[in-house]
């Protein structure tokens, strides 16, 4: 009795309840028995189409395949039943769904092929429309390739194969790189993955090549074509610029008396160095289809099924040069078969120009000459000898001023080239036209490629006159002497190149250039500059080193004119330094890095030296405004790479020192700016706007607010008034200053309640919309991180409710609330050792209020992102397992959503065998807010759960369990089943 | 506002039964307003004294199933109908009263200011019209989102729909008395919907696997033989 209607009616009733069951179902039938039924029904019609989405944050547009479980179902029966299969997939609804291409391919290749044939050629039409398959579709249609092949069903392969390996001018990269490299190499792409060409290429061709032999090899010529072809109009446009790479595509030959179509010159022919090489390393799919087409022609007259002739009259059938490339390359490959061949290929003037005689053509002549009868080889002699001179290749060149002189070099060149080639069997007469020849002013030096092996100029860095080691190896004398007289900057070596070396051998041997630091006095700045930097990088890695003469040098260095006689100061003239701003630069970040405490800090006794020189960069020019304006970087990034931004942070780094050494030396109280006057004037001049209007060096104020009111306290209360302005006018100046306030100085409670405004104007401004990029939604970030360190600290409080927290709740953004819940969480997770109970206390009461606020509002979308946050909190293990159980669940059952499910998940395994009820409510809402995705991230962990809470005896945690199985189930999980089946309930 | 939540009172557990208890806290989790809505149609209807409990429950059960596709939306929404018909109105009546080419009842001559603004206006409406949000499309939309976990063929989806809206219909037509039903038919269809809601919030799987697998069985093991 076949599968009856009532049957179907009753398991479409059950498959109505849930998508899951639907799914199920398909996925569970064996026999092909339903497909007339179901198909009665309805089904086996639509299958799902793509379903793309925009990425608005990305600007991408996703696109998606729903696997189709009636496709699936199909692919498993069609062996069974491939008429009835075969007659469901012709009167499919025709779709882009990847996923059900996929599984009627799959379909196809498990019934036979003369009932996949009829399907196949549906299906090549489909793949005809496509710019692109998705998936691993296109290996699968490999394979179908294969099978219809391989089941004589050779015409519906290779209408498969045709569209499948076509290759297409790649239009977005062609526009791209054309608009600012006119050489760029064209592209053409596959219609899926570049690295999957091969494989399918390998796997499609081996079959046809079987089953249709030349057939197989047209098809390939017929791509290789047709891809030439879609991307000429491109290389066309380009033409001009390609002169020197191409030729025209009709040039009256000068040595036969007929007007022949020259093959066409493309950027294949240019690209493939020399068609016989091994191609595996190549990854462009036209590398592999040339190959491949090589590869298939050479296989077919091995195997005698093709002959050379044949071979090489397919290839003639086509205009490209690359075709005559190849079959020069398979009559060199069967020398022996086709001598006449050869020899009319040789001697063919008509193929190719003198310019892009391809190396095909010498390896042939070099294989073939030696053995070819004494009147070819005259012929051949005479055909290089008369092939060119001076008349036809004028019209070849891309310049039109060459003399007659240089023409005739070129002629002579090509000549001896092609002499060199077969050099060793040329008769007497030849040799004597060699030696002529080669003996020809500016050809004597001459020497002849190898036509097998390839050089290419790369393009690199110049080099170094010396390399590290051979600095190394000499004196600091020697050095000096060397850098002093050394100038001769080439392409190959410069003096840039020459002091980076420099720089990393006086970081790796500080002491060894320090001691000797005068004698680098007078040199180049590109060569101070790189010994200060090596210097600088010294110190940062605690290497120690005599520091008197390395001021001197600095001393030395700052007393020098900015400008360079003879240098452009805006160029960088043969890789040397334009002027000394870099070398100042330098020193000020020398001396910052020096002046911090460390085993290679400054001693002391410096300080009116390190002082001077400060002082003296802070007056550099730069920033100034017109620098700020011309350039896109922020306040803060001008700050660090300015000579006077470095010199104000060299500043504060002065200040610390000055203190530490004080207090270490006289252990009394200490007295600000009392004890280093010099400082607190230089901060004063340049906090006037009138004295320096740069945005930069307000930054430096802004970042060592916490550093200012270290060194005094009273002064910098009385000017941070100055430096956050709230006049509308000096808004810039405000900004300058918070941004690396807020971004990198360390969070200070005494500086927190001073500029308590400040942070109230900061929260204030959000969502004024200015705060929308990257570097903002950090500060932003940074501030909700302080709001929580603050507060966990004791410094803010819940109970005002016009204090700095309610009004940060009040103002921030959904998402700014989260962060700050997160920060909290991550810090709580990643603290070492235990917490003050104050700070949980804290931080219970925090959450509870959200809670509470969350729970008495109508609208409490509002509080779901920060309230799903809990999740970092619970992970955290830092609150009684009760009440964060309790409050986990509540903040879930608001927000539905859970932040760090996994961790949450992989604690509540350990409270499962305590706690089941609350655990099994947890868990279940923690399920019910993840998708099939998600889910992956805590399976493990949700099982071990789910075990024991079937386990528990509660009839409580059982009943819940058994709902989170089923929402398990319903999302696709079916492996959670088997759970309810191994707990035996 | 809110009322006071009824599962703190004694009524909760005497009024719904297990599955509608379940059905009660489901609605709650996406909102309590939903879930209150549902708890005053079962609760009128509990209510044999009350003459009037048939279209009153109905009222309430065809605003929740009206609210329900909402419940997590926070749009603004557009205007609805009568403001729309109102804003049509107002340009009509300008319309009427600057046009110079409303004379002697009749429309003449070449489109002024105000009668353009009102046939932009009446574009504009009927824009709407033909896009608006309606019943079916809200409820379509609604349970394409609650089985969005899996592909679901169209002919099913389109089944749940119908099952959905007959059971809208049905309330709607109680509430507004154009249907006088029995009480035990309300209840059949009452339960019916709490059962698709529950389909849709608690699917089973667990059980239905089981159903499918038994179907399955008897099918092909019909189909070997």
């Amino acid at each position: 009795m076949p599968v009856t209607r009532e049957l179907v009616e009753n398991a479409i009733a059950v498959m109505r309840k849930n998508p899951a069951n639907y799914v199920y179902f398909f996925d569970t039938l064996k026999s092909p028995e339903w497909i007339k039924p179901l198909s009665e029904h309805g089904f086996f019609r639509n299958p799902p189409e793509p379903i793309q989405e925009e990425d608005t944050e990305q600007d991408r547009v996703m696109i998606s395949f729903p696997p189709w479980p009636e496709s699936r179902y199909l692919a498993r029966v069609a062996a069974m039943a491939p008429d009835c299969v075969l007659r469901v997939m012709l009167q499919l609804e025709a779709t882009d769904n990847a996923h059900v291409h996929w599984d009627l391919v799959e379909a196809a290749c498990a019934m036979p092929a003369c009932h996949a044939a009829k399907w196949a050629k549906k299906e090549a039409k489909w793949i005809a429309k496509q710019n692109y398959l998705y998936m691993l579709l296109p290996d699968r249609l490999g394979k179908l390739i294969e099978h219809l092949a391989t089941g004589d069903e050779t015409q519906a392969a290779l209408a498969v194969a045709a569209p499948l390996l076509s290759l297409n001018l790649d239009h977005s990269k062609a526009s791209e790189d054309s608009e600012d490299w006119p050489y760029a190499r064209v592209r053409l792409r596959a219609k899926f993955q570049e690295y999957e060409y091969k494989d399918v290429l390998e796997a499609s061709v081996t079959p046809l090549l079987n089953a249709a032999g030349a057939e197989a090899l047209s098809l390939l010529c017929d791509l290789v074509d047709r891809a030439l072809e879609e991307s000429t109009p491109f290389r066309q446009r380009q033409q001009e610029e390609f002169s020197k790479l191409y030729e025209g595509k009709k040039i009256q030959s000068t040595s036969h008396s007929v007007e022949r179509t020259r093959p066409r010159g493309d950027l294949l022919d240019y690209q493939i160095e020399l068609i016989g090489d091994d191609s595996s390393h190549l990854g462009e799919p036209e590398d592999k289809l040339i190959a491949s087409l090589r590869d298939t022609s050479i296989s077919l007259i091995k195997s005698n099924k093709l002959s050379v002739k044949d071979a090489i009259g397919i290839f003639d059938g086509y205009s490209w040069r690359i075709f005559c490339r190849i079959s020069l390359h398979i009559l060199r490959t069967f020398l022996y078969l086709e001598h006449h061949l050869v020899a009319e290929r040789l001697t063919d003037g008509s193929i190719f120009g003198y310019r892009f005689l391809p190396r095909e053509y010498d390896l042939l002549l070099r294989d073939y000459f030696p053995i070819a009868s004494a009147e070819t080889k005259q012929n051949i002699l005479g055909f290089i000898e008369q092939r060119v001179n001076v008349a036809n290749i004028r019209g070849q060149q891309s310049k039109a001023d060459r003399t007659q002189s240089e023409l005739q070099r070129q002629v002579n060149l090509w000549k001896l080239n092609r002499l060199s080639t077969i050099r060793s069997h040329l008769p007497s007469k030849w040799q004597q036209r060699y030696e002529e020849l080669s003996s020809l002013e500016g050809l004597e030096r001459y020497r002849p490629s190898d036509p097998e092996h390839v050089s290419r100029p790369v393009a690199s860095t110049p080099g170094s006159p010396k390399t590290q080691e051979q600095l190394a190896s000499m004196s600091i004398d020697e050095i000096v002497a060397f850098l002093k007289t050394w100038d001769s900057p080439s392409w190959e070596e410069s003096p840039d190149t020459l002091g980076r070396y420099l720089s990393n051998l006086v970081s790796a041997h500080p002491q060894r250039f320090a001691e000797s630091a005068r004698a680098f006095r007078g040199l180049d700045a590109t060569y101070v500059h790189a010994i200060i930097g090596g210097l600088r990088e010294a110190v940062k890695s605690e290497r120690p080193f005599d520091w008197e003469p390395v001021l001197e040098l600095c001393k030395w260095v700052v007393a020098q004119p900015y400008e360079i006689p003879g240098r452009n100061p805006n160029g960088f003239p043969d890789h040397k330094d334009p002027h000394w701003g870099w070398s100042f630069k330098a020193v000020a970040d020398l001396l910052q890095i020096g002046l911090a405490k460390g085993k290679a800090m400054i001693p002391y006794t410096f300080r009116a030296c390190v002082w001077q020189m400060i002082e003296a960069l802070t007056k550099d020019s730069e920033p100034t405004p017109e620098y700020e304006a011309r350039h896109q970087s922020s306040p803060t990034e001008d700050s660090i790479s300015t000579t006077r931004g470095a010199a104000m942070h060299s500043v504060i780094a002065y200040g610390h020192w000055v203190r530490g050494n004080l207090e270490e030396k006289s252990g009394e109280d200490w007295r600000g700016f009392e004890e280093m006057p010099e400082v607190q004037a230089v901060l004063e001049h340049h906090l006037d706007v009138s004295l320096d209007p740069a945005l930069a060096i307000r930054a430096v104020y802004g970042r060592h607010i916490p550093d200012l009111d270290y060194l005094d306290h009273a002064w910098t209360s009385v000017h941070l008034e100055c430096i956050f302005p709230h006049d509308e006018t000096s808004r810039d100046y405000w900004n300058a200053a918070w941004d690396p306030f807020i971004r990198f100085a360390r969070p200070v409670a005494s500086v927190f309640h001073q500029l308590e405004g400040e942070y109230r104007q900061a929260i204030a401004r959000f969502g004024s919309g200015t705060d929308e990029d990257e570097d903002d939604s950090w500060a932003l970030q940074r501030l909700a991180e302080e709001m929580m360190y603050f507060y966990w600290h004791g410094e803010l409080t819940l109970d005002d409710p016009n204090g700095l927290l309610p009004f940060f709740y009040k103002n921030a953004p959904s998402s700014l609330r989260a962060k700050a819940h997160e920060s909290v969480g991550r810090w709580l997770k990643n603290h070492e050792g235990s917490l003050d109970g104050q700070i949980i206390q804290r931080l219970k009461l925090l959450w509870l209020s959200r809670l509470r606020l969350a729970n008495e509002t109508e609208s409490q979308a509002v509080y779901k992102e920060e309230l799903a946050a809990f999740g970092w909190w619970f992970a955290s293990g830092r609150f009684d397992d009760s009440w964060a159980l309790d409050r986990l669940t509540e903040s879930i059952g608001l927000a539905r959503d859970l932040d760090d499910k996994s961790s949450v998940v992989e604690r509540l395994a350990s409270f499962a065998p305590e706690m089941p009820d609350q655990v099994a409510r947890a868990l279940y809402l923690i399920v019910e807010s993840a998708d099939y995705l998600k889910v992956y991230s805590f399976a493990d962990d949700a099982t071990k759960v789910l075990y024991t809470l079937l386990a528990s005896g509660s009839e409580e945690a059982i009943e819940q369990a058994r709902r989170t199985i089923d929402r398990l189930l319903s999302l696709g999980h079916r492996d959670f089943r088997d759970l309810i089946k191994s707990a035996g309930n | 506002m809110l009322e006071r939540d009824p599962t703190s009172q004694g009524l909760f557990s005497r009024v719904l039964s297990d599955q509608q208890q379940l059905l009660y806290r489901e609605l709650q989790k996406r909102d309590r307003l939903l879930a209150q809505i549902y708890i005053g149609a079962v609760w009128v209807f509990s209510d044999s004294e009350n003459p009037e409990r048939v279209p009153q429950s109905a009222y309430s059960m065809r605003e929740m199933m009206n609210k329900l596709p909402y419940f997590e939306v926070e749009e603004d929404r557009s205007p609805d109908l009568y403001h729309r018909i109102k804003r049509t109105q107002e340009l009509w009546v300008k319309a009427v009263e600057e046009s110079h080419c409303f004379q002697e009842l009749s429309w003449k001559g070449e489109i002024d200011e105000s009668l353009s603004a009102f046939l932009s206006g009446m574009i504009e409406f009927f824009n709407w019209y033909k896009c608006r949000p309606t019943i079916t499309k809200d409820a379509s939309q609604f349970i394409q989102e609650q089985y969005s976990a899996s592909y679901y063929p169209e002919s099913l989806h389109k089944e749940v729909l119908k099952r959905w809206m007959k059971a809208y219909g049905f309330f709607n037509g109680v509430l507004h008395y154009d249907k006088l039903v029995m009480h035990d038919e309300f209840e059949r269809v009452l339960r019916d919907t709490e059962g698709l809601l529950l389909e849709m919030f608690l699917p089973e799987p667990t059980e239905d696997f089981d159903s499918l697998d038994a179907l399955i069985r008897e099918g092909e093991n019909d189909a070997r033989h």
